[in-house]
């Protein structure tokens, strides 16, 4: 088919070109705005939940590792001096040195403050 | 290479400016809408679809290669946004084979020249509407967006050979159709 003479071709040049109604462009960037507030909604649950995860599993970690490495080789925590009064806890065989727990409960609150200054952090930077 | 102030404005809008998107729309709406307008009849549904295209285009923004026209990609998500929304709301299928074989050299005929240019449009709106979705974007792009064969080849994914075997296809079934019609009329 020569389309040097395309009447079919020169047919469709004819034709009525059509725009979309006015407010279309609006309409669109309304809807588009929608689709980032869902997508930031859902960006920062699942950073909830990454933030939850990572500190149970800091914790998991650190005290697991510890019961684990103290456990294995058999080691037990003595200050020379002081004379640490072991705390029973109602475990089937574990015992656990008051200087463990007292280790346990300054990570917690060190982990509680980076979460306090990381949050602060977080919000500052949103209202920026 | 794509036009500098498209990558500058999708550049923009993936650092997240919005307005850098209204330009993008601004500048492509009437094409989109244009064709997608030509293969269906409803104006309203031919604008839900645009937006369709537009919202994907904004969801795939990240996805695309600045070595490509922007153009050629935003017709590709076109066409197949076009099908697939046609193909949910019904099946338009003819076997071009059937009427093809009466459709000999088929070109739009001279002793027609006299009917009216809207008699003719109107005749061309009608087959265009009827036809397959993929052969009406595939000749509309060739014919009213003037796009080359290499650049459909590109849109649609077809080969170049595939694409020049099918716009043959289509003219010589458009003008037995038109023919059809603006005889019947006469």
């Amino acid at each position: 088919m020569n389309e040097g003479n395309d009447k079919l071709k020169d047919l469709f040049k004819e034709l009525k070109i059509e725009e979309p109604s006015i407010g279309f462009t609006s309409r669109l960037i309304h809807k588009v705005d929608t689709i980032i507030e869902a997508k930031d909604k859902k960006r920062k649950a699942l950073n909830k939940i990454l933030i939850g995860i990572c500190i149970l599993g800091g914790l998991t970690g650190i005290f697991g590792l510890t019961w684990f490495l103290f456990g294995y080789y058999g080691i037990e925590v003595n200050t020379p001096q002081i004379s640490w009064p072991v705390i029973e806890v109602d475990m089937p065989t574990l015992k656990f040195p008051s200087f463990i727990v007292m280790l346990a409960i300054v990570v917690l609150l060190l982990l509680s403050v980076d979460l306090f200054i990381r949050k602060r952090h977080y919000s500052k930077k949103q209202k920026v | 290479m794509m036009n500098l102030e498209d990558i500058e404005c999708i550049r923009k809008v993936r650092s997240g400016d919005i307005g850098a998107f209204a330009v993008i729309v601004d500048r492509y709406k009437a094409i989109v809408f244009n064709i997608v307008c030509k293969i269906i009849n409803d104006r309203q549904h031919a604008e839900d679809i645009t937006q369709d295209v537009f919202i994907k285009v904004f969801r795939s923004l990240g996805k695309f290669k600045e070595k490509s026209k922007f153009s050629t990609w935003l017709y590709s998500i076109t066409y197949n946004t076009t099908i697939s929304a046609i193909r949910k709301i019904k099946s338009r299928c003819i076997i071009f084979n059937d009427s093809l074989q009466d459709a000999e050299n088929s070109e739009l005929l001279d002793e027609l020249d006299a009917v009216s240019k809207e008699e003719k449009l109107k005749c061309l709106e009608q087959v265009l509407k009827q036809m397959p979705v993929e052969d009406s974007l595939l000749i509309t792009l060739h014919y009213i967006e003037e796009q080359p064969v290499a650049s459909v080849a590109e849109i649609t994914g077809l080969s170049q050979s595939n694409v020049k075997i099918r716009l043959y296809r289509i003219r010589k079934y458009m003008n037995f159709e038109i023919n059809k019609l603006l005889k019947k009329d006469e």
